[in-house]
């Protein structure tokens, strides 16, 4: 293997990413790439790119076809976010390493560089360790949000198996793995590992053996509280979104059997409320009301009423009729001095007038029929029958335009 | 030979109330009322009227098996009309019914647009916003929706009974 100049690398990545990121788009979706596809992706580009992608190693030929070198795809899925969900045993295979490398540290005898290379070892498994159950969580909550929007578009039978197998096989599993209480859970090996180089770095007698228990102790604190995180979100978001998706899903499809039935009308199948009838009870007022109703269907008799009063005849009964006063006075224009006009008439038609009936008669000045004019101040007009003497304006009464 | 009979506190208003179709929900005083006499009307309802009292954590209501009654009906396929809207526009229609405000409008939009159009036809109570808006004061009579302003209006919880009957289906002809 001869030696490969890592800034030529780096520069390759840089110049052609789109390139790679296709590659790379491919690979991840379909866990490889075929001939056709990677001589349809080159065909815009130099030979030497294909070639050089295969030096670097970043594509690796597997009998027809192609791969990405694993180093490369994990770098990309990094920077990308593209992680897929992974099966609990992936995860769950960090228990064992990480149990066997605290083992061999604690039954490691006083050789300084074996104990600094385990602790190396053991803090590189703990790193890889929350990284993969970081980016699990990720991919996790991506999914059941692509499964939220449906993006598949697949149907809601679909949407509650596919909850089902996130819930199940991944969501469950990985919570039991890095449970707190569980004594056999990666969790656990960690708080022991913390207390472990806890009580160690005051013990050793070299100081970058204590150094490095510092670091792993710290290391391990730090990864606790990662996963404390990672559980919370699991457990309280993540669960109850996949619930709430299978639950939803669950009512839809319900909801889609009802509503595509076709016998309605005569449907028996539904929850059924009581009927509200109000009429139930007998009314107490029956007697009164039952017997007004008989009432009105009765004959009636005309009843007449006898009044002992006097009676008024028309003259001293007297009610200003203007409609009457107003024919008589257009009969009699014109009219000079409308005042005693009014006296004369009335003098003759209700000899027992009042001066109330007096002023009444005023108001035929008033009607549109008629045209005032003011012809003298005043005249003197005596109502004996009253006592009274008045001082009148003498008016002139014709017939107006609009009469 | 009956002895003198006696009842809890407010038990004209919860037999009115129960009678009449209402949906007494968790956070009524008289929830947490026929709750502390739950054996008590069970007995009473059943005894007197043949009504099954229904008292679940969510709400409480009468239900009987002897009607012909069709707004049961008319409620479920309003509530899976609006559900099917807002799973359209990708919302988790559980969390909307309960706390999302809606006016009388969005309902009558969900009702206009909806897919399933037959539906429509077989109520009366659907046919125009007249008689939707009388079946909407229907359900706020009965409590199944509360009026919190001048046309606003949100879900009570008295929706889980309906969800309930619809799951039933849903287990009875899936396979999960």
């Amino acid at each position: 293997m001869y030696y490969l100049d890592p800034s030529k690398i780096l520069a390759f990545l840089f110049n052609h990413h789109e390139l790679i990121k296709s590659l790379f788009e491919i690979y991840h979706n379909g866990s490889i790439i075929s001939e056709h596809q990677f001589e349809s992706l080159l065909s815009d580009y130099h030979s030497d790119i294909g070639h050089n992608l295969k030096k670097y190693k970043i594509i690796i030929r597997e009998d027809d076809d192609y791969k990405m070198g694993q180093n490369y795809y994990d770098f990309l899925k990094s920077i990308y976010r593209a992680f897929k969900p992974l099966h609990p045993e992936h995860i769950a295979k960090f228990y064992s390493s990480i149990h066997e490398l605290f083992l061999k540290l604690r039954l490691t005898e006083k050789d300084k560089n074996l104990i600094l290379s385990v602790i190396e070892s053991l803090s590189s498994e703990i790193t890889d360790f929350i990284s993969e159950v970081e980016n699990n969580t990720f991919a996790l909550l991506g999914k059941s949000q692509e499964l939220k929007a449906n993006i598949d578009r697949i149907d809601y039978i679909e949407k509650i198996k596919q909850a089902n197998i996130w819930i199940n096989v991944y969501v469950v599993p990985i919570l039991n793995i890095i449970d707190r209480d569980n004594t056999d859970s990666i969790y656990s090996e960690l708080l022991k590992i913390s207390r472990f180089s806890n009580d160690q770095r005051f013990i050793e007698e070299y100081e970058e053996i204590t150094f490095s228990y510092e670091k792993l102790n710290h290391l391990a604190k730090t990864v606790i509280n990662t996963l404390d995180e990672q559980n919370k979100v699991l457990a309280d978001a993540l669960l109850p979104l996949l619930e709430n998706i299978k639950t939803e899903s669950l009512l839809l499809t319900g909801m889609y059997k009802y509503l595509s039935r076709r016998d309605f009308v005569n449907l028996k199948d539904h929850p059924s409320l009581p009927f509200v009838d109000f009429f139930h009870v007998y009314s107490n007022c029956w007697r009164e009301d039952t017997a007004l109703l008989f009432d009105q269907c009765l004959e009636i008799k005309p009843i007449y009423i006898k009044d002992n009063q006097i009676i008024y005849t028309n003259k001293s009964f007297w009610v200003f009729n203007k409609k009457k006063y107003a024919d008589k006075l257009t009969k009699e224009l014109p009219i000079y001095g409308f005042y005693r006009w009014c006296l004369n008439v009335l003098q003759e038609d209700n000899p027992d007038f009042t001066m109330e009936h007096f002023f009444q008669m005023n108001s035929l000045i008033f009607e549109k029929e008629f045209k005032v004019e003011y012809l003298a101040k005043n005249e003197a007009l005596v109502i004996e029958k009253l006592k009274r003497k008045l001082r009148v304006p003498v008016l002139k009464i014709t017939r107006s335009k609009n009469g | 030979m009956v002895s003198t009979f006696t009842f809890p506190d407010k038990h004209k208003k919860i037999v009115t109330e129960l009678k009449s179709g209402k949906f007494i929900v968790v956070g009524d005083p008289l929830y947490q009322k026929i709750k502390e006499n739950e054996s008590y009307y069970t007995d009473f309802f059943f005894e007197s009227y043949g009504y099954i009292l229904e008292s679940t954590v969510d709400y409480i209501c009468l239900v009987t098996e002897n009607t012909d009654e069709k707004l049961s009906r008319d409620i479920t396929f309003f509530l899976c009309i609006i559900c099917f809207a807002l799973d359209s526009e990708e919302k988790s229609f559980l969390n909307e019914l309960d706390h999302s405000v809606f006016s009388i409008d969005d309902f009558w939009a969900f009702i206009e647009n909806t897919t399933f159009k037959e539906i429509l036809n077989v109520s009366r109570r659907f046919k125009d916003f007249y008689n939707f808006e009388k079946f909407i004061k229907s359900l706020v009579r009965r409590n199944f929706l509360k009026e919190i302003d001048k046309e606003k209006f949100v879900f009570t919880k008295a929706y889980k009974k309906f969800f309930e009957f619809v799951l039933e289906k849903a287990k009875n002809d899936t396979e999960l």
